[in-house]
């Protein structure tokens, strides 16, 4: 039974310290010592050898629909003094079925991405690095999760040490900071921050939000302010499959500016719940020139909805503004 | 066949009508104040808590016989329930036996499940709610549509209209407080008067035999003081072995919940009231302590490989993703979600047919055959017309990043 493959992978996680009884389970104390923060600093602590070696996962959304901001990612990456390569047998993550409850299918697209991912930790690469912060939470996170409970044990353990080498990229940019050089946009620009929900954590949980990567890397970029913004760290609405799968409601109310006619009884229908998050979150911006974000799939959603009700706002990802403000271009290396 | 009680995942949300969607949208986010800062380690605990999950799921029949081991020891009456049916008739025997006329319902998904209150109504027995939310939505005959506030739907002047026609309050202005307080004095004159009380366990465990209920609102403590006899069902997948278990599982349950770090009012039974000394010392609680293990389909679904267990009974920490703060739909029975679950599952091979081999990637993927694919991937989605509602789907470039790294153009 597939149940019992799971459980098996906990427990061979954990059997080292089972014979300490009677105090936490010990599967807290296996899988606590693994944070995000513990990885993070695991990866850039060996990276001091110049240049870093780091491969990327571009992710199907990028790769596909929006390949200037993987350009942007890996100029970005080069300007950080790091060689990057990419191996282009690696397919999807496998996050949109995983998010809809369907393990087998999505290990049987992660397959490919996890022997590319792999292959280039074999090759050499120091880092996996990820332009999306949920595509990065998938492979650190619920890889080995979705194939042991696809029954592929040997897939599941092979994640763990892809995983404990992957970052998502503002993470990465802002631990190699340092390395960048000044950073100046031409022209001044106001950046209101879309603080995705998959965003990489601030350095200790108890500080706020602004306190991440995110905000790290802006304040190194000269001519740029950024503009505080009550839909900061709100969804943006997509949700993954959920904008797909949430029907259609009269679009057109989603334009109304007074969320409180929606009281109104006569009104059967509202606008459907990617359309109002999005719309709540884009209305409460003022004075902004261009919203940044570090996930390309959350952007697209949020640059539909701009685009549909005439906002007057860029939205693009932090890497393309950093690409942005480097000096001079990153001189062209073919890979 | 019943709701089940936990559909994680998107799809969870979807079950709730469109106006209450829109009421839940419009409050939105119950009791975690505005801005707060995420809570301490909350990525170490969930980990450890879907952990805990996994070893749950897996030792599921071994807990089951342990609970009632334990459970037994300590003078619970313990029966088992294949169905939402067979549970039913537990409740119904003691009803009997006690001459129940009026009965105190903590709603939860499980008593909602086996469909308690219709049962009453059925028996002509006397239903008190301890929840005001849950009492104002029976009051509007629905299923509520959310654990932790079930009135959230509901408007201001259609709840004072409900009390108006149903309730025969006298006349009242439509303030908050004054509904609150109609409801609160309503209900409290019927409290004292009930014989058998009926929960939802949230937790169980294994290795006491204890049963232990989070009280969303402060009337949950009622039910475990003032009637003589308690009847808790349990679903087995709140199961859990150890205290060190169940210890996670609530703060967890709590944080992704409320914020809190733990449920306001929690109460555990280990067995019925005692009086005795050492071992049998005192404990509080009910004369006659009931537990009604539920299965009702959980074991099949979990021994099946359709649908996943990741699409119902994900190992998740109880009260995470959907669980708490999505949805259960008035309805979504196991039959429809299995059929839509199926074919949901066959555009999802397609996809990973396509998917799981670089070249068939490539060729899915390139801008002429974009379009193409994934209107017919997408198609085949439950609900799914289009990239995401009232946005166009974005223009595909003519070369992917690929193309530009083959190039040389990166």
């Amino acid at each position: 039974m597939q149940y019992v493959d799971a459980r098996s992978l906990w427990v061979t996680t954990s059997t080292s310290q089972s014979d300490q009884a009677g105090k936490l389970p010990v599967v807290l104390r296996a899988d606590t010592s693994q944070s995000a923060g513990t990885r993070r600093r695991a990866i850039v602590n060996e990276a001091e050898d110049d240049p870093m070696r780091v491969s990327l996962l571009i992710t199907c959304v990028v790769d596909v629909l929006a390949p200037e901001v993987g350009e942007a990612v890996v100029r970005t990456l080069r300007a950080a003094g790091c060689t990057v390569s990419c191996d282009l047998t690696q397919t999807c993550c496998g996050r949109p079925a995983w998010d809809a409850g369907f393990a087998d299918e999505a290990a049987a697209v992660a397959r490919p991405t996890l022997a590319a991912l792999e292959a280039e930790l074999d090759r050499g690469a120091a880092a996996v690095v990820v332009p999306s912060g949920s595509c990065a939470a998938m492979v650190q996170r619920h890889w080995p999760e979705m194939f042991a409970i696809a029954g592929d044990l040997d897939a599941a353990r092979r994640s763990r040490r892809v995983g404990d080498r992957t970052e998502e990229w503002s993470a990465f940019l802002a631990a190699r900071a340092d390395h960048l050089p000044d950073l100046a946009l031409h022209r001044p620009r106001r950046l209101a921050l879309h603080q995705h929900c998959h965003r990489p954590p601030a350095p200790t949980s108890a500080t706020a939000v602004a306190d991440g990567p995110i905000d790290g890397l802006l304040g190194r970029v000269a001519g740029s302010d950024v503009v505080t913004w009550t839909g900061t760290d709100r969804c943006c609405g997509f949700g993954g499959a959920v904008a797909a799968a949430e029907p259609t409601e009269l679009p057109e109310l989603a334009g109304m500016g007074d969320l409180d006619t929606l009281d109104d009884p006569d009104r059967a229908t509202g606008p459907d719940v990617p359309v109002a998050l999005t719309d709540e979150k884009l209305r409460a911006l003022l004075g902004v020139d261009v919203v940044v974000g570090c996930d390309t799939a959350c952007l697209l959603h949020l640059r539909s909805r701009a685009e549909a009700l005439g906002t007057a706002v860029e939205i693009r990802h932090l890497a393309q503004v950093i690409e942005d403000a480097l000096p001079t271009p990153v001189a062209e290396v073919a890979p | 066949m019943s709701p089940v009680p936990c559909i994680t995942g998107p799809s969870g949300a979807a079950g709730a009508s469109l106006p209450a969607r829109r009421e839940l949208r419009r409050r939105p986010t119950p009791h975690r104040p505005e801005g707060s800062p995420p809570m301490p380690d909350a990525d170490g605990l969930q980990d450890a808590a879907r952990g805990v999950r996994h070893d749950i799921v897996a030792d599921l029949p071994e807990l089951v016989e342990r609970f009632a081991d334990q459970a037994l020891d300590r003078g619970t009456h313990v029966s088992w329930a294949s169905t939402a049916a067979e549970a039913r008739d537990h409740l119904a025997r003691v009803l009997v036996d006690r001459g129940a006329t009026h009965v105190l319902v903590a709603g939860s998904p499980v008593t909602d499940e086996i469909d308690v209150n219709a049962m009453l109504a059925a028996r002509g027995v006397g239903l008190v709610e301890t929840d005001l939310g849950q009492w104002i939505a029976r009051l509007a005959d629905e299923v509520p549509d959310h654990v932790m506030g079930a009135a959230r739907p509901q408007q201001r002047q259609r709840m004072h209209d409900l009390f108006m026609e149903r309730a025969q309050a006298r006349p009242f202005r439509h303030r908050p407080d004054e509904l609150v307080q109609f409801g609160q004095q309503r209900r409290r004159e019927q409290l004292l008067g009930a014989e058998v009380g009926v929960a939802g366990a949230d937790l169980a465990v294994a290795d006491t035999g204890s049963v232990v209920l989070v009280a969303h609102d402060g009337d949950g403590r009622l039910l475990t003081a003032l009637p003589p006899v308690l009847v808790v069902v349990l679903g087995i997948d709140r199961l859990a072995a150890s205290w060190d278990q169940a210890d996670l599982l609530l703060a967890v349950q709590a944080r992704s919940a409320t914020g809190r770090r733990r449920p306001s009012a929690t109460t555990v039974l280990t067995g019925p009231r005692a009086d005795g000394d050492g071992a049998d010392r005192w404990r509080g609680g009910p004369e006659e302590l009931h537990v009604v293990v539920l299965d009702n389909g959980r074991s099949r679904l979990l021994a099946q490989p359709e649908p996943e267990p990741g699409a119902w009974l994900d190992p998740m920490p109880p009260g995470g993703g959907a669980a708490l703060t999505g949805s259960i739909g008035p309805t979504s029975p196991t039959g429809s979600l299995v059929a839509e679950v199926r074919g949901e599952r066959a555009t999802w091979r397609l996809w990973a047919t396509a998917w799981s081999d670089a070249r068939r990637y490539s060729a899915t993927t390139r801008s002429a055959t974009w379009d193409r694919w994934v209107t017919r991937v997408a198609g085949h989605l439950p609900g799914a017309a289009s990239w995401a509602p009232g946005g166009e789907a974005p223009d595909v470039p003519p070369d992917r990043f690929r193309d530009r790294w083959w190039k040389g153009q990166v």
